[in-house]
């Protein structure tokens, strides 16, 4: 499968303005934006362009801002005194500037994030910029773009283009990750039982004593009931009167109440309700911050808890950091081996898959994978994920030899633990599915995501974004086998989905919208109209 | 005693903004544009795009959306001509490659592009505001002054200041249907 059509001739136009603009301005200044948020893509971009202007005897230079320099200027000077040739303006020259598309938005005991910094310095460097006499490109998110023409808007005024690239996923394949959810905090005696027990011992305790301390706690459990039987829409109720209850007992800062409201975020981010989970972790660790100290362990859990739901909001900037301090803290605890710190390792690299970071990744997912079989041996749910997410690494990377046997086995561990009837029975089936589809077998692959996806409506309803991801995948596929019909009406139900429970602005449900047109185009040439070639998109 | 003197120092010479209209004709479709102005952009033109490479309607066009402002014609005309040199790369064939109206329509559309980046998503009613009445509410509102800033709103000089939206802004003002 080539890249999505529509996007490639736009992708493609955009990169030869670039190499134009850049061909226009040797030996000048010429401050030039590039836009990406696919990191793989970008570097594929960059080889790109100098590989060809390398070929017409350019020079291509690398610079890089940082966390520790966000400074344009500065980076440009380093680089000058490196490669004194860069400072004559008889060469041909271009530097390419990464980094700043890495730089944080949040603060870290300092007065400006980051980005913020490097803001500033392009606002107020702006001028000492004319000594390089070179075309700069400078790659930059959207995200962090837009906060550019903003907050640096003199320097956004010189800009000598903007250009601007996309590359949707293929296929979204969910990852199994793991939420710390505290179930076991409010420390009175766990009751695993079915919701109606728990139930029955509110009503008789609330006869007897409606002031009872024991009913918040009782609440929560009734809570985790019902999100352990997937009934999510019943638990949201009791995690809220659990919340309640703690404040009404203790008052709105009390180590209690940030687990309650940690709790009824779990629920939410298990919903794919990660707009509304934020908030309430974000308070959750404030008050945890504040009332057990910066380096107790539930600051650690809920700063992984955090950096996971800005990870799958696509905020992957904000999310590393507070996934590394998770880690610290947490090393600071319990030395090198323990648990948690495979889950936040795991957790860690996914963040880094998310991005494209492979090589990144890769290790640190062995790492907690072994880490979780000498901790917890071989027959543990935990275990399952981590060879699940080991799994959809490699088949991202094109491995899959090495992928299939890890599915399989982490598949067989599910059916085992949790019986035939699970969400992450379906996730599983569903990326196993996904692989076979990327190696051409797609009658298997097609069997499999019916599965998944009948199974998932069955446990979740249809308004959870597993579905539309699911909807998504198979319609991907349809679209491959060139049933489109079919896949235009999966796409069709994906999208809204996707745009009830994550937003319009998140990659998902871009990414589906991205293939939307994609799929039509493919029905209408089927049907006869035959499509003009060449790149040469007009827009009138 | 040598005075002080200034060899060496570049003195920025500053581009008034440059008004095509009056105040009360500045939306009106069927104003002349002031004949001054124009002649001056026109020569600028000249002397940056040689002969034949571009017809006298669409310099005219892009002229006006510049909205007064010399770099922001600089700054169209070089989008025309990266759009212009894209164009003779992919159809190497076609001879008479010039700026014309479908060139300019990609040019400016790329750069209602990046003004939509920098206006953010609360400012566009204090635009529609400005296009409507000529003035701000309150000019020293930071988001007026980020406007102005950023050329979104530029300010015209008669016996009293007005204002107006960029030209390229104000199109983009019509395709979010923020006005008519």
């Amino acid at each position: 499968m080539t890249a999505v059509d529509d996007n490639a001739g736009q992708n493609q136009r955009n990169l030869r303005r670039l190499v134009m603009s850049i061909q226009a301005s040797y030996g000048k200044l010429n401050l030039l934006i590039a836009i990406c948020d696919n990191r793989q893509y970008r570097d594929e971009l960059i080889r790109n362009y100098e590989t060809e202007l390398i070929a017409k005897g350019v020079r291509c230079d690398r610079g890089r801002v940082d966390r520790s320099q966000p400074s344009l200027k500065q980076s440009l000077q380093e680089l000058t005194e490196k490669e004194p040739d860069l400072r004559s303006s008889n060469v041909s020259a271009l530097v390419t500037i990464s980094g700043a598309d890495e730089l944080l938005g949040i603060r870290l005991n300092e007065p400006k994030s980051a980005q913020e910094q490097f803001f500033f310095s392009l606002q107020w460097t702006r001028e000492g910029l004319r000594e390089f006499k070179f075309p700069i490109v400078i790659w930059l998110t959207s995200n962090i773009a837009d906060a550019l023409a903003q907050q640096a808007p003199d320097f956004w005024s010189w800009r000598g283009g903007v250009f601007e690239f996309s590359r949707p996923i293929e296929t979204i394949i969910p990852t199994l990750e793991k939420v710390k959810d505290d179930k076991d905090k409010p420390n009175e005696e766990q009751v695993k039982t079915d919701p109606i027990a728990i139930q029955k011992q509110i009503d008789e305790l609330q006869s007897q004593d409606p002031n009872s301390p024991l009913l918040a706690s009782l609440y929560n459990s009734l809570g985790n009931a019902y999100k352990d039987a997937i009934r999510y829409n019943e638990a949201e109720d009791p995690y809220q009167k659990a919340l309640d209850l703690y404040k009404q007992q203790f008052g709105d800062r009390h180590p209690d109440v940030a687990t309650s409201l940690n709790n009824l975020a779990g629920l939410y981010y298990s919903q794919g309700r990660y707009a509304e989970a934020e908030p309430l972790l974000k308070k959750s660790l404030a008050l945890r911050q504040e009332l057990l100290g910066d380096y107790h362990l539930d600051v650690a859990s809920s700063l992984n808890n955090l950096a996971t739901v800005y990870r799958l909001q696509g905020k992957y900037e904000e999310s590393e950091p507070l996934f590394l301090r998770s880690l610290e803290i947490d090393k600071n605890a319990h030395g090198e081996d323990n648990p948690e710190i495979a889950t936040t390792l795991n957790n860690l690299a996914t963040l880094y898959r998310s991005q494209g970071r492979y090589e990144e990744a890769e290790p640190l997912y062995q790492k907690s994978l072994a880490l979780m079989q000498e901790l917890l041996g071989d027959h543990h749910l935990d275990v399952a994920t981590s060879l699940n997410n080991l799994a959809l690494l490699y088949d991202l990377q094109g491995k899959y030899k090495e992928a299939e046997p890890l599915y399989q086995k982490s598949l067989a561990l599910w059916q085992e633990l949790l019986g035939n009837r699970h969400a992450n029975v379906a996730q599983s089936l569903n990326n196993l599915a996904g692989l076979y589809e990327s190696q051409g077998r797609y009658a298997e692959a097609e069997l499999l995501f019916q599965q998944a996806l009948t199974l998932l409506q069955e446990l979740l309803g249809d308004r959870h974004p597993s579905i539309a991801t699911s909807l998504f995948n198979l319609a991907v596929l349809y679209h491959k086998m060139e049933k489109s019909s079919e896949a235009l009406n999966l796409i069709q139900r994906a999208i809204p989905i996707y745009e009830k429970t994550l937003g319009v602005d998140h990659p998902s449900t871009k990414a589906a919208q991205s293939w939307l047109p994609v799929i039509k185009e493919k029905g209408k040439e089927k049907k006869g109209k035959k499509k003009k070639g060449g790149f040469g998109v007009r827009d009138r | 005693m040598g005075a002080l003197n200034s060899e060496g120092i570049v003195r920025p010479h500053l581009f008034p903004v440059a008004k095509f209209f009056t105040k009360d004709d500045r939306h009106n479709p069927d104003a002349e544009p002031i004949a001054k102005t124009l002649k001056v952009f026109f020569e600028v033109l000249e002397k940056r795009i040689p002969d034949g490479l571009i017809s006298t309607q669409t310099a005219r066009e892009m002229i006006l959306k510049s909205g007064g402002v010399m770099r922001e014609l600089v700054r169209i005309a070089r989008e025309c001509c990266t759009e212009c040199m894209v164009q003779l790369e992919i159809e190497p064939d076609q001879e008479a490659v010039t700026i014309d109206h479908d060139i300019l329509t990609i040019a400016l559309r790329n750069l209602r592009n990046d003004f939509a980046r920098q206006i953010g998503s609360n400012l566009y009613e204090l635009l529609v505001q400005v296009y409507e009445t000529a003035e701000p509410k309150d000019s020293s509102n930071d988001g007026f002054v980020k406007l102005l800033h950023g050329l979104m709103v530029l300010e015209y000089m008669n016996d009293a200041l007005w204002y107006d939206v960029h030209p390229i802004v104000t199109s983009l003002l019509k395709q979010k249907q923020l006005i008519s």
